[in-house]
């Protein structure tokens, strides 16, 4: 298990490493430049020492060398834009896209699963159609659409829910408003995910209940709920804790999205931000970020497949 | 039922990857408290804010948070622009306005409880010029040759040739900056000063969490009393249609709308709208080096071929003026009232392209020495107004035989292209925001430092020289008026209209100053709200 | 993979062997009455985009000022929109760039992902290794934030668009292709082929991605849908195709401006997009039990 551990970890370190340098290039390569350097009101002289003052005179590669030099001492450099050290310009939102992305994941996760199971269960009925179907339109529908959808109707429609934001601003807050802020996007992000992980969890699970050994559990008498619960549904749970890897990586690609229209102070914005002014510290500075969630995920997900199926193990 | 059964036996491992999940979503996100109750007004910003009053990074929210914190030497009277005292209380000047001495105000202290003096303006302006600081503003006083401390309350500023303007620049964008925290601190970047800026203003610097919002409290040693509201909140909203729902449900009171949402929040009972014309004026610019718009000829024809009256009307849903020239209304006595915007006129449009030589081609394209008259229109990316605009020009100067080639461009692109001179395009779309100073040297004069369109009257330039040295108060109107006559003759850009902005205010808000969103933060004490 | 499938593969696909082969693919399909009704939509509004400009009733970059949000009549049958544009007009030219889009992106992702795939399963070991580290890392990488990097670097021309979306989506291509050939290669016919003294390039054009198709096709599928969910998405950030050009998603992005007061306008190339998402999901997942050796039981309808 832990020489399993240190192989992941080298090869996430790779895979870091290479990101990276990719990365860098395409930023780099691109015609135009950072935004500050853009601007109509400073004039060409001043540009070009500011420039030079960020190291951007310089090679590509040697810019890169530079780069890799300090983010392994921990040191991402300083935004452009915000002028702070990137490291705490991210630090200070992560927390917010975990919260989001977290609980778009656990409305997924836990409504996807049971939706699955029945559907399975209960395959061509009624609640399996419309399952079925909902899914499909899941998978479907354009994110910012139903995000603006959902403001036209709860916010300024019916008035039951903030239009954006993570908390009402300006007034002592607790709990009970960062939810109230929460539930929209939140509900937005987790379409998709919800939508695909009910129906590998329906596939699975009618695979499942067709093999021998549930049969065989059937005929020997055995209380339904005793078959779904410990023969069929811990194995039908495999494939759909496999794809939550692939799942993870998309929920980060849809917080943009609905970071931008909900206003939430995530990762996801800043990621637009710094794309559209070309912030180089903090484009490369997500990339990581965002890699090494994602590769955390994925390791935490191994660890789950493998306590899940005893039949697979780490070495 | 048998499978509700199934799930609540939800494998260990499982439950074991959703508490990681939720553990990591359960990680504080800062809540923390501010000021209690409803005398707050709440505003938005488009984006995070870097309150460096020197070199402005992220430039218009860091622009429009700095007018609230900070306090200049002068600034603009609501409703006519007048320049009325800010942190200077009187300013005279000497030899024909070279030197100009400002008296500041007494009592004024800095949000950390230091006293205001004329060592900080000295401090201010020393930065500015300095190229190590990178100030934004700094070309507006690079004839600036010292700035004197007389006494604490007394600043003499000298330049190397007359500047009458300087009492009108002082108030635009140039705030003043605390010397006791800032000498000998990198002025660039200001990495601690960012983090709890002190200023003079209204209100101060309470908390900022990125992405979020900016709480900003009422400074109650104000020079000019403290403010009525508690506290401003500015919210950063990234999408304008938010904005707009927000105004709808009474989240935000005061929003800049686009014309197209008019509409939309037109009825809403709580809300008000104020359009205010800016300095500014939008136009499509013409490069004089790019065949064949050397030709006053074609240019004049483009002119009378846009119905500008149109666009004016459907497309900016007649919040805006039709311009003449440079000078908008906002510039007061120096705009010229008695320019009347070109007609749109198609047929005087195609004998001016007539008399420049231009005759029927291939393709029903006019064509001269067998170059057909084809040209791009360039503009940047993102706005939908722009984008109208090009697309109607190019429809309407296909009626006179002229093929527009639209290239829609990222703002970089647009912005390395078109500000060097003479600009990389034949045509764009383009507007500039200044303060309402007349003096139009670096755009209007030959080789003037932003005159990308290559523009060249030696009359203008001999005028525009005599005016910006001119104290006269009825001379330096009339020379003025002069140079817009010359200007509107030779149409070195096209003009649309003036610049127009509609603020969506809450009936709730009283007070509020009739200006544009920007001028009007400098006066958020006079505001106030409705419990 | 994942990334686009709405639901698992359980087993490599293949059009069932022997004669009749398509017949029984067919009569499979057709069973599912939902994906027949998918299939024949998709075919309709490809059929209109192939004839946009025969269709489009006034040119749709023609503005009319003077008829801003007409209502609907004979002139314009779906109203016009902020600038006087026929909408009906729009919405066919939008059609094909939108579609465009979304197929010319799924070829690119074929066309790389099987190239990686097969070198990938054909080669193995170091080839192998080194291609499928690849696979995965994009995999790890949040694709659209790369997407949104590209574009807003490089400019998002139509060109740029579709190469940016093709080649962040061509993963799940290269695993199907990867584990077809791992299960042709021991074949009989392919040592056959190899004992005579085939060439590897041969092998792999003639013998062995063949065999893949199936597969492929139920990706390529489920690519198009995945295709024009991005390019909508970016468009909504403003890096999508620009105007005057008009597709779905710029129209629909465009539209939300008047979402209050016209929200008809957002709702014709929202309800266009999702219905043709919604018609390669339906027929992507249809086509993979049809082509299932083992789901030769009924599927819901």
């Amino acid at each position: 298990m832990s020489r399993y551990l240190l192989v992941r970890v080298l090869q996430g370190a790779a895979l870091l490493f290479i990101v990276s340098a990719v990365i860098f290039l395409i930023v780099h390569s691109a015609p135009g430049g950072p935004a500050i350097l853009n601007n109509p009101d400073v004039d060409p002289q001043t540009a070009q020492a500011i420039a030079r003052d960020l190291g951007l005179t310089d090679p590509v590669p040697v810019q890169y060398a530079r780069w890799v030099g300090r983010a392994i001492r921990g040191n991402l450099g300083r935004s452009y834009q915000h002028q702070i050290p990137v490291v705490e310009l991210i630090a200070n939102r992560i927390p917010n896209t975990l919260i989001l992305a977290g609980t778009a994941l656990a409305l997924a996760v836990l409504a996807a699963i049971p939706l699955g199971v029945i559907s399975a269960v209960r395959r061509y009925s009624a609640v399996d159609y419309v399952a079925t179907v909902g899914a499909f339109f899941g998978v479907s529908i354009p994110t910012f659409w139903l995000g603006i959808m959902f403001i036209v109707l709860f916010s300024v429609t019916l008035g039951w829910l903030p239009s954006a934001g993570m908390r009402t601003a300006g007034v002592a807050t607790g709990v009970g408003d960062l939810l109230r802020h929460l539930i929209m996007p939140a509900v937005v992000l987790s379409t998709f995910p919800l939508a695909q992980l009910m129906r590998y969890a329906r596939s699975s699970m009618v695979e499942v209940l067709g093999q021998d050994y549930v049969r065989t559990a059937q005929a020997k008498g055995l209380a339904p709920g005793r078959v779904l619960g410990v023969h069929a549904l811990r194995n039908a749970l495999i494939p759909v804790v496999t794809v939550l890897g692939v799942i993870i990586p998309r929920l980060l690609s849809g917080a943009v999205i609905t970071e931008t229209i909900f206003a939430w102070p995530g990762l996801g914005r800043l990621a637009v931000d710094a794309a559209v002014t070309r912030d180089y510290p903090v484009i490369m500075g997500l990339t990581m970020t965002t890699a090494v969630l994602v590769i955390v995920c994925n390791l935490l997900t191994d660890v789950a497949y493998v306590s899940l199926d005893p039949r697979i193990s780490l070495r | 039922m048998a499978n509700r059964k199934g799930g609540v036996e939800m494998s260990r491992a499982l439950v074991f990857v959703l508490v990681a999940v939720l553990a990591a979503a359960a990680v504080p996100a800062g809540v923390r408290a501010g000021p209690a109750g409803g005398n707050v007004l709440r505003l938005s910003i488009n984006g995070d804010v870097t309150i460096n009053p020197l070199t402005f990074p992220q430039q218009l929210p860091t622009t429009q948070v700095i007018k609230v914190l900070f306090n200049t030497l002068t600034k603009y009277n609501p409703g006519d622009l007048k320049v009325v005292p800010d942190l200077a209380t009187l300013w005279t000047p000497a030899e024909a306005g070279r030197i100009w001495i400002f008296k500041l105000r007494r009592g004024v202290t800095w949000h950390d409880g230091r006293p205001f003096t004329a060592a900080d303006v000295k401090f201010t302006f020393d930065a500015i010029v300095d190229p190590r600081t990178r100030a934004l503003y700094r070309t507006t006083f690079t004839g600036l040759q010292s700035v004197q401390v007389i006494d604490d309350y007394t600043v003499r500023f000298e330049f190397d040739r007359p500047y009458p303007s300087l009492p009108i620049v002082v108030g635009f964008n140039i705030p003043i900056v605390p010397r006791h925290l800032l000498e000998g601190k990198n002025l660039a970047e200001m990495p601690e000063f960012i983090r709890n800026p002190v200023g003079t203003g209204p209100f101060k610097w309470k908390e900022y969490v990125e992405g979020s919002h900016l709480t900003l409290e009422a400074n109650p040693n104000y020079y000019a009393g403290r403010p009525s509201l508690d506290a401003v909140v500015i919210k950063i909203i990234p999408d304008i249609n938010t904005v707009v729902a927000q105004l709808r449900t009474g989240e935000l009171d005061v929003g800049i709308i686009e014309p197209v949402h008019l509409d939309s929040l037109r009825g809403q009972g709580h809300l008000r709208f104020q359009t205010t014309e800016l300095p500014s004026a939008f136009y499509i610019a013409l490069n004089a080096t790019r065949w064949p718009f050397g030709d006053r000829r074609v240019r004049q024809a483009l002119m009378y071929g846009l119905n500008r009256h149109q666009i004016v009307e459907r497309i900016l849903k007649g919040t805006a003026n039709l311009a003449t020239g440079p000078y908008a209304r906002a510039f007061g006595k120096y705009y010229n009232p008695n320019l009347k915007p070109y007609p749109y006129d198609v047929n005087r449009a195609k004998a001016l392209l007539a008399e420049a030589g231009f005759r029927p081609g291939a393709g029903g394209l006019l064509e001269r020495d067998g170059r057909p008259l084809s040209f791009e229109l360039m503009v940047d990316k993102g706005n939908p107004t722009r984008e109208q605009i090009a697309l109607v020009a190019q429809q309407q100067w296909r009626q006179l035989g002229a093929e527009v080639k639209l290239n829609v461009v990222e703002w970089s692109v647009y912005i390395r292209r078109g500000n060097q001179r003479p600009g990389d395009y034949d045509a764009r779309t383009s507007w500039r925001i200044t303060s309402p100073d007349p003096d139009k040297t670096p755009e209007y004069t030959t080789g003037g430092t932003v005159n990308h369109y290559m523009y060249s009257n030696p009359e203008v330039d001999r005028l525009m020289a005599e005016a910006r040295a001119t104290f006269d108060p009825t001379l330096r109107p009339r020379l003025y008026h002069k140079i817009q006559e010359l200007i509107y003759d030779d149409v070195p850009v096209l003009w649309i209209f003036y610049n127009s902005e509609i603020l969506a205010i809450n009936t709730r808000v009283q007070g509020f100053p009739a200006l544009g969103l920007r001028d009007a933060l400098t006066w958020l004490n006079l505001v106030s709200v409705a419990k | 993979m994942a990334q686009d499938a709405i639901s698992p593969a359980l087993s490599p696909l293949a059009v069932p062997r022997g004669r009749g082969g398509l017949a029984v693919f067919w009569s499979r399909f057709r069973r599912n009455r939902l994906a027949v009704a998918a299939l024949s939509f998709l075919v309709a509004i490809h059929l209109v985009a192939l004839a946009a400009d025969a269709l489009a009733p006034h040119d749709p970059a023609a503005l009319d000022l003077l008829n801003q949000f007409a209502d609907f009549s004979r002139e314009h049958p779906l109203g016009t929109d902020e600038a006087g544009r026929d909408v009906l007009s729009r919405l066919i030219v939008g059609s094909r760039v939108s579609l465009a889009v979304g197929l010319l992106a799924m070829l690119v992702s074929v066309a790389v992902g099987s190239v990686i795939g097969a070198l990938a399963g054909f080669y193995g070991r170091l080839t192998d290794g080194v291609l499928m580290r690849v696979t995965d890392g994009m995999l790890t990488i949040p694709t659209f934030f790369l997407a949104l990097l590209v574009l807003a670097a490089f400019g998002s021309s139509l060109t740029n668009l579709i190469l940016v979306i093709g080649l962040t989506g061509w993963m799940v291509v290269a695993r199907v292709v990867r584990a077809e050939v791992l299960r042709t290669l021991p074949q009989e016919f392919v040592l056959a082929a190899r004992a005579v003294g085939s060439s590897d390039g041969r092998l792999l054009v003639r013998h062995v991605v063949p065999q893949a198709w199936a597969s492929v096709i139920v990706a390529a599928t489920l690519g198009v849908a995945h295709a024009i969910l991005v390019e909508s998405s970016l468009s909504y950030l403003g890096l999508g195709v620009q105007p005057p050009t008009p597709t779905w998603g710029n129209m629909l992005s465009g539209a939300q401006q008047y979402v209050w007061t016209k929200p008809h306008l957002a709702i014709y190339p929202g309800l266009l997009i999702m219905l043709c998402v919604l018609g390669y999901n339906v027929v992507g997942d249809a086509l993979r039990d049809a082509l299932d050796p083992r789901a030769s039981r009924a599927r819901i309808a």
